[in-house]
């Protein structure tokens, strides 16, 4: 399905939005140094410049705890910030929330703005003394203690979600005392309710209304600039409107957790009979996802392998810098990168093919997807991922696998898995209206961010009640339309608010074939469903006539299940041993995803990972100076890669069909990231015998490590 | 913000003595939500859109030239100008910023500098207090700074044998580590190479292009050997841009045609 732009004058972006209202604008006061009590001391002076309508500090802010981590109740992010802290734990973060009549009065303010500060030297969060915010050890299996072993250590990077909608919200105060937010959010449920937790309210006297989102990749599941507008609007009375500049994006808004990893597997004779993945994780000041994404670096690793036990030890660490969150992969491109260069290793010290090994223990069709709950039975709680062995091997003869590479030259391999929705948890309803004219309204929580939500849900739609896909309208997400949705992340959209959608269309046509029933014949022959009357009668039978009363089918989707896409990286590289330099030059993605729904969009999904997976393991990173402050300060400055950099890319779809899902289908989101570092590390290894264990890989470290002045990896063997 | 769209030297005259900043090059200049408090664009004054060639080959660019038209109209006669600017960020970017803008910035690394200062480029300078003048295009001059506006360059017609460009980055495009170009004449070779200390490296050396370009070589390698000022963010560690401009000499060389066997001789 193409999508179909048109031209309107609505605003559809959040910036349009804020372009398009009269409102006070909105800015922060930036902390200079962090830790510190941060005090505003010319606060009256600052209140009475010209234009500038409020200035809230940390006595002016509730104090009510609350996650930016926009995630289900009961959160497993902690409680660990305020709207203002009093103390300031990064530089840049808000010592006070300033709005003003227009931008001019809004920098005379800021930049008239005085602020003390006193070295904070406790720890980060008094409840926390030991800085670990948290820890997991989880054990399946009982490993014999003998064999043959290896370990291996990575270090991640930071980095960045370079979407290139900034985070934007309006807030305005509206009738009958709600609070109404227009943001750009991939979340507007949890929104909601995480602002009406901030300023104490409650969740039903806050509105919220999602506008497309200009990208997200995750950054926009944390709630942030939205209690800042809604406490300013509630504050002055006004609408209020604020925009993150991109050195602000880089500043105030998340990243990807850095991590030490460390792998050890135990193998006796052919068979992996031990897999531990042990996980140091930053989350900068506040903890947000790092509970989560700190299992997820596990969960999406270590079932891709069948051994006899496993282990998974992790510890989520506060820590100076930005704050980091969501985003694309969700644990998996770290865990990835250590899981993924680990086997190589392995492989290579054992004198063995990296993909006869993998080939050997790869998981299987019914094999459980959470090796540490016990999975049960039910469909989607277990492997279905008939076509992947068939994928491996497609994947490795497009590489050219096998055959003797140039001088320099190397391939490398890396599998990745991924879930369809956060597992046990989620839920989504649809409503689907039918219009009188035959026409269909979908109204849904999810958020259209450039992943073709809008196209998948319209599509799974039409195909249930057999229409054409053009006579259905989704709706951007609202609050007030009462299709609860815990949002758009976690490769949720098609499995779980698609099969909602399928609910409610199923719903709808059921309504329709009742009251085709009851409807006179249409003809001498009464055949289908439909007793033999177009949608477009039907449609306009539920709205005038006898029989009048309008049809909206209702669906909800709360699965208990989360099928596994799986993807399959080979690349090939060349390593310029004066330079350090690493090219690119070919790259295989091939993904199992059930069935295809959307296969234009399948492919921007395979290509956008694949970027974001290059830019995570060549270049992207975010220096921090001694001070802790992000040195990046825009986009000029930030090494990634642009679309005219990319690689020759070859990508494949395995035939599959996931009978939990919508119409077969599983997510496709976010799997083709995590593969990629490890397969260009693996790559490089090929090339030329050096183990690259530190992301990115920038020429300066390829040159250190092939000049010897770097460890090639921490390899231990007894 | 005010934003003065001027139309005569008088008017940018008025302008740059009222503090205005001048909107070309202008990538960073609203970066961050700043709002200078006045803007002059230049964009209004006479030759400002040209880009043409004159009686003696030389090439006019106006201040509003952007990157693609000169890239367009230098392929053939300036090949090592043309290659830098294609190396330079995206389709986009080049076909909206402007020449003069990417060079009035004075960055430590920038991509048009080494390959026009070999050409000899020139280019058009007015103050609050005179001008409009000529001056060198020439990190040592005094062409950059506040109150100054750049209305044109002029690139002299080509006398030169061969020039060759040559750059590295972080990425095949972004974060420029290291550039340089090369100039081969009949009399000499000149170099200018950047990455390495907070100025580009500017060498010439007269004679026999062989004999000359080890010369420069050899005055290169001493430079990244001597202890100086250089170049410390966080795009590449000093001793990678020492070892980077190393490499970065034997591609600039390779472009050099081998010596006959009778100029060896000679050499």
């Amino acid at each position: 399905m193409v999508r179909r732009w048109s031209l309107s004058a609505e605003p559809r972006y959040a910036p349009d939005w804020l372009d398009k209202t009269p409102a006070l604008v909105a800015g922060v006061v930036e902390a200079e140094t962090a830790p510190a009590r941060a005090e505003l001391v010319n606060l009256a002076e600052m209140r009475a410049l010209p234009g500038v309508r409020a200035v809230l500090t940390a006595h002016d802010a509730p104090g009510w705890p609350y996650t930016t981590a926009g995630q289900p109740e009961p959160e497993p992010s902690p409680y660990d910030t305020l709207i203002i802290n009093p103390v300031v734990r990064y530089p840049g973060e808000p010592v006070a929330l300033v709005a003003a009549d227009d931008a001019t009065s809004l920098a005379a303010g800021l930049a008239a703005a005085r602020v003390t500060y006193q070295p904070w030297t406790g720890p980060l969060h008094a409840d926390c003394p030991d800085g670990v915010v948290a820890r997991w050890l989880q054990t399946a299996g009982q490993a014999p203690s003998s064999g043959w072993s290896l370990v291996t250590q990575v270090d991640v990077q930071r980095v960045s979600h370079i979407q290139i909608e900034p985070h934007a919200a309006l807030a305005y105060p509206a009738p009958h005392g709600v609070l109404t937010v227009v943001t750009t959010t991939q979340v507007p449920f949890h929104v909601r309710r995480l602002v009406a937790r901030a300023l104490g309210m409650a969740v039903s006297s806050v509105r919220v209304i999602g506008t497309d989102v200009g990208g997200g990749f995750g950054g926009k599941q944390e709630v942030i600039v939205e209690p800042w507008v809604a406490l300013l609007a509630r504050a002055t009375g006004q609408p209020v409107k604020m925009m993150l500049t991109r050195r602000q994006e880089f500043l105030l808004a998340r990243t990807r957790h850095a991590a030490t990893l460390t792998v050890k597997t135990q193998w006796n004779g052919q068979r992996l009979s031990a897999i531990e993945l042990d996980a140091e994780v930053a989350t900068g000041p506040y903890g947000g996802h790092g509970l989560t994404v700190a299992k997820n670096m596990a969960l999406k690793t270590l079932p891709l392998y069948r051994a006899q036990a496993y282990r998974f030890s992790g510890r989520v660490h506060y820590g100076p810098g930005p704050v980091a969150g969501a985003f694309r992969g969700y644990g998996g491109p770290q865990g990835g990168m250590a899981v993924e260069t680990h086997l190589d290793e392995a492989a290579r010290q054992r004198g063995e093919d990296p993909a006869a090994l993998r080939r050997r223990i790869l998981l299987a069709d019914g094999d459980p997807l959470d090796v540490f709950d016990g999975e049960g039975d039910a469909p989607g709680r277990r492997f279905r991922g008939l076509g992947l062995t068939g994928l491996l091997d497609a994947c490795l003869a497009a590489a050219g696998w096998g055959r003797a590479p140039a001088p320099d030259e190397g391939l490398g391999l890396a599998l990745g898995m991924q879930a369809s929705g956060v597992p046990h948890t989620e839920v989504a309803a649809v409503r689907v209206a039918l219009q009188e004219d035959g026409r269909v309204r979908v109204a849904t929580g999810a958020v259209d961010m450039g992943q073709g939500a809008r196209e998948v849900l319209a599509l799974l739609v039409a195909r249930t009640l057999g229409i054409d896909e053009s006579g259905v309208r989704v709706l951007a997400p609202d609050t007030d339309h009462d299709a609860f949705d815990y949002g758009s992340y976690a490769s949720s959209t098609t499995f779980v608010t698609g099969s909602a959608a399928v609910a409610a269309a199923r719903d709808l046509k059921r309504q329709l074939r009742r009251l085709a029933k009851r409807l006179p014949p249409a003809s001498s022959v009464s055949t289908g469903w439909a007793a033999g009357r177009s949608f477009v009668e039907l449609a306009q039978a539920s709205c005038y006539g006898p029989l009048r009363g309008p049809l909206v089918g209702w669906g909800v989707a709360a699965p208990t299940a989360s099928p596994a896409p799986v993807a399959v990286v080979v690349a090939r590289v060349r390593v310029d041993r004066r330079t350090g330099q690493i090219a690119v030059r070919h790259l295989v993605a091939g993904v199992e995803v059930g069935r295809v729904i959307n296969p234009a969009g399948l492919r921007g999904q395979v290509e956008g990972a694949v970027a974001q997976g290059l830019g995570y393991a060549l270049c992207e990173d975010m220096p921090l100076d001694r001070a802790g402050r992000v040195l990046i300060r825009s986009l000029g400055d930030y090494p990634w890669f642009s679309a005219t950099e990319m690689p020759p890319l070859t990508v494949l779809v395995a035939k599959s069909r996931e009978p939990a899902g919508p119409w077969g289908a599983k997510s496709a989101g976010e799997v083709a990231v995590a593969p990629v570092a490890p397969a260009i590390a693996n790559a490089v290894r090929d090339a030329v015998g050096v183990r690259l264990d530190r992301l990115p890989m920038t020429a300066d470290r390829v040159l250190a490590a092939l000049a010897g002045s770097m460890p090639p990896a921490a390899v231990q063997q007894p | 913000m005010r934003l003065i769209e001027a139309a005569t030297l008088d008017a940018v005259r008025r302008a740059l003595a009222d503090g205005a900043v001048v909107l070309g090059g202008g990538t960073r200049l609203l970066a961050d939500g700043q709002s200078p408090p006045v803007l002059l664009d230049l964009r209004r004054l006479p030759g400002a859109s040209d880009l043409s060639s004159g009686a003696d080959g030389s090439l006019w660019v106006g201040s509003a030239v952007s990157l693609t038209r000169l890239e367009r109209a230098v392929r053939s006669t300036f090949p090592a100008i043309a290659e830098a600017v294609r190396l330079m960020g995206s389709p986009v970017f080049r076909n909206l910023a402007t020449v003069l803008g990417r060079l009035a910035n004075r960055e430590p690394v920038s991509d048009l500098y080494p390959p026009m200062r070999l050409a000899g480029a020139r280019v058009l300078v007015i103050d609050p207090a005179g001008g409009p003048a000529w001056h060198p295009l020439s990190y040592q001059g005094r062409i950059y700074g506040p109150h100054r506006a750049w209305l044109a360059l002029v690139i002299p017609p080509p006398s030169f044998l061969l020039m060759r460009f040559v750059k590295m980055a972080r990425t095949r495009l972004n974060g420029a580590i290291v550039n340089g170009g090369v100039l081969i004449a009949d009399d000499g070779v000149k170099a200018v190479l950047s990455g390495v200390g907070p100025e580009p490296w500017e060498g010439d050396c007269a004679g026999n292009p062989q004999t000359a370009l080890a010369n420069l070589a050899a005055r290169w390698r001493e430079y990244l050997t001597v202890d100086g000022p250089r170049i410390e963010d966080f795009r590449a560690a000093p001793a990678y841009r020492e070892a980077l401009g190393r490499v970065l000499w034997e591609q600039l060389a390779a472009a050099v045609p081998a010596p006959s066997k009778r100029q060896a001789k000679e050499a």
